[in-house]
């Protein structure tokens, strides 16, 4: 498996846990630092796939080996975004990039007085950590591939379908799924999960409901759903409260 | 945060397993070579006591950080490696150090080390090769551009310096993807870099994709044979000249129609088959090197192609001729 997964107990044992850190800390600075990404890039004008991504990625990766306590997420977050624009080819200015970063976020960067030297020095940190392994596998291709595998569904159905598992890796990369998932494992699951929001069974009655074992056999419905319950408890724990609603970090 | 404080934090780092090596991790030896991309040494890890190649890059970091074209080309390579193709010379590790008075970064690979360059070893063998190992080296030299082109990379400077060879025959190309723009960046003057090996569009400005590598196999291969390159001008005027005077100018529906020189500013030499220059070519080689050689890119054989052809696959053509008996 690639070092760039990492298992389940990992998760539960990152380095800023070990310094410390609870469970829930950890996952609302994961969410904080993408939130960031998400949200600048979009000023930006990068999109989803695949600068936000591959950024997002960068930054979860980042703190599977590094603790936030040391490395603060505000700084991390743009230098992933800095260095993904580059892998990208979607480079964005590194004064353009600090300029949106303090009109999105005043609370959070204005106190920021060397920020286009720490987003360089960021860079090379992230690139020291992330061993210049800096081209990443996303899921978008791989859903729109398996977006064709289902003639029995109708041009509109699938289309809404994909639509939605679109968003739904989206909105992923708030979560570790891209840390313990390979990016064609993550188009399954996400797929699965829209077709069961829209409550279409993609396999006619009596076959194999595991569409997908052609590609990765034993990969059981429940450890599907496991991986699908990541996004779904972001989206609850979020629902009332969004990320940076007013703009500030939490402590 | 200041950045000397990242630094720092930097420079602590543990050095478990997982984590990229460093600098004080290396023996070093003699330098190995010097190019436009940097100085080559030799090391040997003090971790797996495995001798390497190290390859030192020192890019200026610019208001924009680690220039966009070094940062892809490192990940592309890196990326590849991971792959594993016998014919491409692995990039075991990348890491990097601040020269800070310079305000360099210094990028160093860590790349397999082979006993010599396909330069070296040709200039030092005794005699000619004979024709099963100048085709064992070429297919493998093939083999290794197949799975580039097949990753989209191209190589652009394709030359027996940057091919590497091993006792045991197995050929590397090295240096893929390295090759472009390294002028700008590196805190390297370029030295003169061999023009041999340059395809014609290449030479004339024109438009260029991966079957300007192909061309530098053809002179390759026939170089291989005859230890003698083929195109070898003094300089980059006579380059283009010394082609067309050996194999011809080309027809002018084959001229590039961008190129940046009128076909009329040279003379009209007579096309003429790579048999003609070259004595010591086997006849299914004069082919393989003619289809390499072709002025029309469109018309240049693919890697993949070469690879099929009958010098090089035997078997194939055999299995062939089996195929037209059982039609009858």
């Amino acid at each position: 498996m690639s070092q760039w997964i990492w298992t389940l107990d990992d998760v539960k044992n990152t380095p800023s846990i070990r310094a410390g850190f609870t469970k829930e800390q950890e996952t609302n600075y994961r969410r904080e630092g993408c939130k960031i990404i998400s949200e600048v890039g979009s000023q930006l004008k990068l999109k989803g796939n695949p600068t936000i991504a591959t950024a997002s990625i960068y930054f979860h990766r980042f703190y599977m080996i590094k603790p936030f306590q040391e490395f603060p997420r505000e700084i991390t977050a743009l230098g992933c975004l800095f260095l993904a624009g580059k892998v990208e080819e979607t480079p964005k200015k590194c004064k353009d990039l600090c300029t949106n970063a303090v009109s999105r976020f005043p609370d959070i960067y204005a106190k920021c007085h060397n920020l286009s030297e720490d987003i360089m020095g960021m860079e090379r940190v992230l690139l020291h950590i992330l061993k210049f392994d800096l081209q990443v596998d996303l899921p978008y291709d791989a859903l729109l591939e398996y977006g064709e595998m289902f003639p029995a569904i109708s041009k509109e159905n699938m289309k809404e379908v994909t639509q939605i598992a679109w968003t739904f890796i989206n909105d992923s990369y708030y979560t570790t799924l891209c840390v313990t998932t390979d990016p064609q494992m993550i188009a399954i699951a996400l797929l699965h999960l829209a077709f069961t929001v829209k409550s279409i069974t993609p396999v006619e009655p009596g076959g194999d409901p595991c569409w997908w074992s052609k590609d990765i056999s034993n990969w059981p419905s429940e450890s599907v759903d496991k991986a699908c319950h990541l996004v779904l408890d972001f989206y609850a724990a979020t629902k009332n409260s969004p990320v940076l609603q007013n703009g500030r970090l939490c402590r | 945060m200041e950045v000397y404080k990242l630094e720092d934090m930097m420079n602590r780092m543990s050095c478990r397993r997982q984590e990229p090596p460093q600098l004080e991790h290396f023996q070093f030896f003699q330098q190995l070579g010097r190019g436009a991309y940097g100085v080559v040494h030799h090391v040997r890890s003090k971790i797996d006591h495995q001798e390497y190649a190290l390859k030192q890059m020192e890019i200026i970091s610019g208001p924009d950080g680690i220039p966009q074209s070094v940062l892809r080309e490192i990940s592309i390579m890196k990326s590849i490696s991971v792959k594993r193709h016998p014919n491409i010379l692995g990039l075991r590790a990348v890491f990097h150090r601040l020269v800070r008075e310079n305000a360099y970064v210094q990028i160093n690979m860590l790349v397999e080390k082979c006993d010599w360059d396909l330069y070296t070893f040709l200039r030092d063998i005794p005699k000619n090769l004979p024709e099963h190992q100048c085709r064992h080296i070429s297919a493998q030299l093939l083999h290794g551009i197949e799975f580039l082109h097949s990753h989209n990379i191209i190589h652009r400077d394709l030359k027996p310096q940057n091919i590497l060879i091993n006792r045991d025959q197995t050929v590397k190309i090295a240096d893929f993807g390295l090759s472009r723009n390294y002028s700008n960046t590196s805190a390297f003057t370029t030295l003169v870099c061999t023009l041999w090996y340059r395809s014609p569009e290449i030479l004339l400005q024109s438009y260029y994709d991966s079957s300007s590598d192909i061309w530098a196999v053809g002179c390759i291969i026939s170089e291989i044979f005859s230890r003698q390159a083929l195109f070898p001008a003094q300089n980059e005027a006579d380059q283009l000249k010394l082609i067309f005077q050996r194999i011809g100018t080309p027809l002018p529906h084959d001229w590039p129609q961008d190129a940046v020189v009128d076909k009329d500013s040279f003379k009209c030499w007579p096309l003429k088959s790579i048999a003609q220059i070259n004595p010591f070519l086997c006849q299914a080689s004069v082919d393989l090197i003619d289809r390499c050689l072709k002025y029309n890119r469109l018309e240049r054989l693919s890697a993949r192609q070469a690879l099929e052809h009958r010098w090089l696959c035997p078997q194939k053509r055999r299995v062939f001729q089996n195929l037209n008996t059982n039609q009858y």
